[in-house]
Parts: C-alpha cells; sequence; structure tokens
C-alpha cells in the first residue's frame, strides 16, 4: 500500500457551523413561471414560444434561446443554440482571462440570478479545438472557442465543495455571454449548529480505500467545506463535509475517484446515493465455438 | 432511429486483474437508458465476464465486430483505458475473450459495416499529450465521431449520470459533441472530455462538431477519403 497527500486538510477549520436546510426547487407547472422570470432576468421577454417538459427539465424556448430548469436541484441552463460551442472557421477566442471574468462578474451583478457576495472566480476554462492533416499527422495549434469562467460560492467565509454551488458563464468569439450553467440551492433556515470534528475520520477512510487497491494512491485534493450535490440530484439540507479527490496509479492503469466524509456527527442526509442505473443481473453469455472446445 | 450496445467492465477477475472500478454499469447502462428513452433501440447491453475483446476486433483481423460493435450504430464502452507511447489504446476487460484489452491498432469502424459513433468513457482513451491521429485513423473507416476522454476520468457517484445525461441528449437529436462535452466535463473532479471528428476537408471536420446530430443526415466518409481530424475539448 502506498497513500501519499499533495495536500492536506486546512489547519484553521471553524469549530462549529450551521447546517442549513434548502429551499426545494420548483416543479412544473410552477417552474414555468419561475423560467419566465429568470428568462426577463436575462433581458428576454419572458414570454416563451415553446415550453418542454421532460424527464427532470422545464424547458423555456425564446428565440434562439433555451433556458432549462432542472426541477430536482433547482439548477439552470441558458444556451444560445446557435452561438454555443460554435466553431466560426477561422475566429478565434482572443479575449484575455481577466476581461472575460470582468464579463461574467458583470452579468451576475446585472442579472441576479445568485447572490454576488456569494461568489468567488475560481477558475477560467476554455473550450479548446485542434485539428491535424490525416496524411503528414501534423497539428494546427490548439485555439480557444470562448471561456467558460468558473464561479464558485461561499458562505459565510465557508467555501463550498461539491459539484454544485457553481456557475458556468460562456463568453463566445464576440465577447457576448452565450451560455450559463448554474447549481445554486437557496438556502433556508438553519436546521441546527454543528460541532466540526477533526479530518481524522477522513484520513482513516483514506487509508481504508488505500489498503484496498493494488498501487500507489495519491490524494490530489483534500478540502473542508459546505457539501453541495450536482446538477442531478435532490439535496435538502447543506452540510459540512471533508473532500478527497485521489488518483491510484497501477503500472499503466490509473484512475481517479473522490471520497466525501461528514465534518458533524450528526449527519442529516447521505452525502452519496443509491446507484442511478446499476445493471441487472446478466445471463452467462455463451463463450464463442473455438473456445468451447 | 439508431441501434445502441454497451459494454462496460467494473470487477477484474484473474487473468485480468486490474483495480475494481464501482461506477462503470451506472455510465454504459445510464448511456443506454438515455438512448432508449427516446426511442432508440437496445441491442446488447454486455457488463463484466460478459463483455469481451473480440466484440471489438475487426473481423479481418480475427475478432467479431461485425456481429456486435460494428453492427450498431451508436457503442458505449467504459471500463479503464491508457495509450500509451506506441499510440495505442487498450480498453481493459474482466474476462479475456479473447485477450484482457482491445486495442485502437484493430479496429475497423463502419467498412461495410455500421457503427457511426463510439463512446469511450474510460482514462487517456482521446489522450492529447499523444497523437490521436496516429491513435484513431484506422478506426474511422466510416465512423463520424469518438467521444472520450484526455487525462484521466473519475469513477465516482458524482459523475456517473453523464452517461444518462449524454444519452438523452443525444438520444433527444441534440448536437453530440456539445451534449458530450456539456454532461462530461467536471470543474471538480477535472474530467476532460473530448469530441473528434473525421472529414473530407478540414471545413467538413469542424461542421460536423458543429452541427452533427443522430439525425442530421451526414453521409458516411470511407478512410481514403478522409484528410482532416478535428477535435475539440474542455480544460
Amino acid at each position: 500500500m502506498g497513500l501519499e497527500y499533495e495536500q492536506k486538510f486546512p489547519e484553521r477549520i471553524p469549530s462549529t457551523l450551521p447546517v442549513y436546510r434548502l429551499q426545494e426547487p420548483s416543479h412544473f407547472p410552477g417552474s414555468t413561471a419561475v423560467l419566465s422570470t429568470v428568462a426577463k432576468q436575462l433581458d428576454l421577454s419572458g414570454t416563451a414560444t415553446e415550453i418542454c417538459v421532460s424527464d427532470d427539465w422545464t424547458v423555456h424556448q425564446e428565440g434562439p434561446y433555451d433556458l432549462r430548469l432542472h426541477t430536482k436541484s433547482g439548477g439552470l441552463v441558458y444556451r444560445h443554440r446557435e452561438r454555443y460551442g460554435f466553431h466560426w472557421g477561422d475566429r478565434t477566442f482572443e479575449m484575455s482571462d481577466e476581461e472575460a471574468g470582468n464579463i461574467s462578474r458583470r452579468f451576475i451583478e446585472q442579472t441576479g440570478l445568485v447572490n454576488i457576495d456569494e461568489t468567488r472566480l475560481l477558475r477560467v476554462t476554455h473550450l479548446f479545438t485542434q485539428g491535424g492533416d490525416r496524411d503528414s499527422q501534423r497539428m494546427q495549434e490548439p485555439a480557444a472557442l470562448d471561456a467558460g469562467v468558473l464561479f464558485g460560492r461561499t458562505i459565510g467565509d465557508v467555501p463550498v465543495d461539491g459539484p454544485g454551488g457553481k456557475a458556468m458563464i460562456h463568453v463566445d468569439v464576440e465577447e457576448q455571454v452565450v451560455g450559463l450553467s448554474l447549481v445554486w440551492r437557496q438556502l433556508g433556515d438553519v436546521v441546527a449548529d454543528v460541532e466540526i470534528l477533526p479530518p481524522d475520520q477522513a484520513y482513516a477512510t483514506m487509508e481504508d480505500i488505500a489498503r484496498k487497491v493494488r498501487g500507489e494512491v495519491l490524494v490530489t485534493t483534500a478540502s473542508f467545506g459546505y457539501f453541495e450535490q450536482g446538477m442531478d440530484d435532490v439535496q435538502r439540507v447543506l452540510q459540512p463535509a471533508y473532500v478527497m479527490i485521489y488518483v491510484v496509479r497501477d503500472e499503466e492503469v490509473s484512475f481517479k475517484s473522490a471520497e466525501v466524509v461528514a465534518a458533524s456527527e450528526r449527519v442529516f442526509e447521505p452525502f452519496r446515493g443509491e446507484k442511478r442505473f446499476p445493471a441487472t443481473a446478466q445471463p452467462t453469455r455463451e463463450a464463442p465455438k473455438e473456445r468451447r472446445e | 432511429m439508431t441501434d445502441v450496445g454497451v459494454e462496460w467492465i467494473n470487477d477484474f477477475p484473474s487473468p485480468c486483474s486490474q483495480n475494481t472500478l464501482s461506477y462503470c454499469d451506472d455510465t454504459s447502462v445510464g448511456f443506454l437508458k438515455g438512448m432508449t428513452s427516446r426511442g432508440h433501440r437496445a441491442v446488447f447491453n454486455w457488463g463484466n465476464s460478459n463483455a469481451w475483446e473480440r466484440d471489438f476486433r475487426d473481423v479481418s483481423l480475427g475478432g467479431d465486430d461485425n456481429t456486435w460493435v460494428d453492427n450498431v450504430d451508436f457503442a458505449h464502452f467504459s471500463s479503464h483505458g491508457s495509450t500509451g507511447t506506441d499510440n495505442v489504446f487498450r480498453g481493459f476487460f474482466g474476462s479475456s475473450v479473447d485477450s484482457c484489452t482491445w486495442r485502437s491498432n484493430q479496429t475497423r469502424y463502419g467498412e461495410n459495416w455500421n457503427l457511426e459513433y463510439l463512446c469511450i468513457d474510460a482514462c487517456n482513451s482521446l489522450e492529447l499529450t499523444r497523437n490521436i491521429i496516429a491513435t484513431w485513423q484506422s478506426t474511422f473507416q466510416r465512423l463520424h465521431q469518438i467521444f472520450a476522454f484526455t487525462d484521466l476520468v473519475s469513477d465516482s457517484w458524482w459523475t456517473a449520470g453523464r452517461g444518462y445525461n449524454f444519452g438523452r441528449r443525444a438520444g433527444n437529436n441534440e448536437v453530440l459533441s456539445a451534449a458530450w462535452l456539456d454532461e462530461s466535463y467536471s470543474w471538480w473532479l477535472d474530467d476532460n472530455p473530448v469530441a473528434m471528428a473525421a472529414g473530407r476537408t478540414q471545413s467538413d471536420a469542424i461542421n460536423r462538431l458543429n452541427n452533427e446530430r443522430v439525425f442530421s443526415g451526414f453521409d458516411d466518409i470511407p478512410n481514403n477519403q478522409i484528410t482532416w481530424f478535428q477535435w475539440r475539448w474542455r480544460s
């Protein structure tokens, strides 16, 4: 067993934190009114040319814009259908990360979709493209097509970790906001104040994982914060957790995963649910003839 | 309507020993459910010891792809993967029929058969630190696009929904490359999906990445007419 840490948990961790109830997202038909309001915040008319309800999504279409609300998480996706992610031949994205960040911050302020005081700029990502000639295998230099400006969330001074608590704003080559993905659940009342445990249990959990795998385990991220689930999941309570992201290297084969461990004695809701699409039992497949003999 | 087949492996007993994975069924079966929820047809779903290397290997090289992977329109594979310095991708199986790995240099998809889209939910499967043209050019025999990952990809509950979400959007006739990059990118776990298309020209390949959907009617390109590959990713 080999276990190494590229990063350890922060030394300064609050002794207590409030646990928040999260507001339930709107479901259809109420979700259409929410989308109409959001559309107005985005400077659209708020009158949909088409409304579609499919799975857990309610979709508001207005001109070239799609606005989608996920009714499990309350997450929002906004797209300009003809411009989001589009590659205009020789036109590429030239704007600096700082400018893209400023445009995105102004967009948040103007639309009011999230509380600007809760946001922190995490990273500027890019959609890149590259091509290459088949015969010579000569490749072009990668070119950016957009900026995907990623904002994280803080509550008080505590960061929100996990796949949620994020807003990504997409700025295209014409310096326009052409997309948004947002998972930012609305806080409700304080359910309880909880005492924060030291990260001993998280370290023990990682040691247990490392004992069970082949090869070397490297923890690349060890963080503390509130844990917010992603777009697809129901979450009723926002509670603190220790999060570890780790890589397992076993000769030529590697993979990575994450582990989330409660940071308080009382756990209000599990951090991980059941598998969404578990395989059912399969009949034994008959081996090919030449192998049966 | 599109025919869909999936193969996934979580368990790797001897002689194909590897670390156990936990969510390859979720991603592949999720993809299948996403597609069938939009009216497409499930043709096969082979998991763990039922997933075989010969299903991927070209029939001209002794494989059986004409019955399986190359006999559907859209195939999805979820398991361990790696691309070596030899620019060959290897996908790992939990049983040896006829080998514990399928290799990109033994795949020829679309030639006289069917496959148009291949999704590889495995590490280093469109590995941008290697020569991805060398890795995959012989695979494109009328195959249109590959959807895969550069660097490592997470095996976790929090990201396992990408299979269903991609399948739902692909099945719903959305632009395939956008659906793949949106649903499989994870800033949190740093999963970096890549979509790669072949074209008769550079503009043809770009057009396919911009616009191709399962019902958009882009034609098949014989391998000897491909002059350009184009790919895109978010990082």
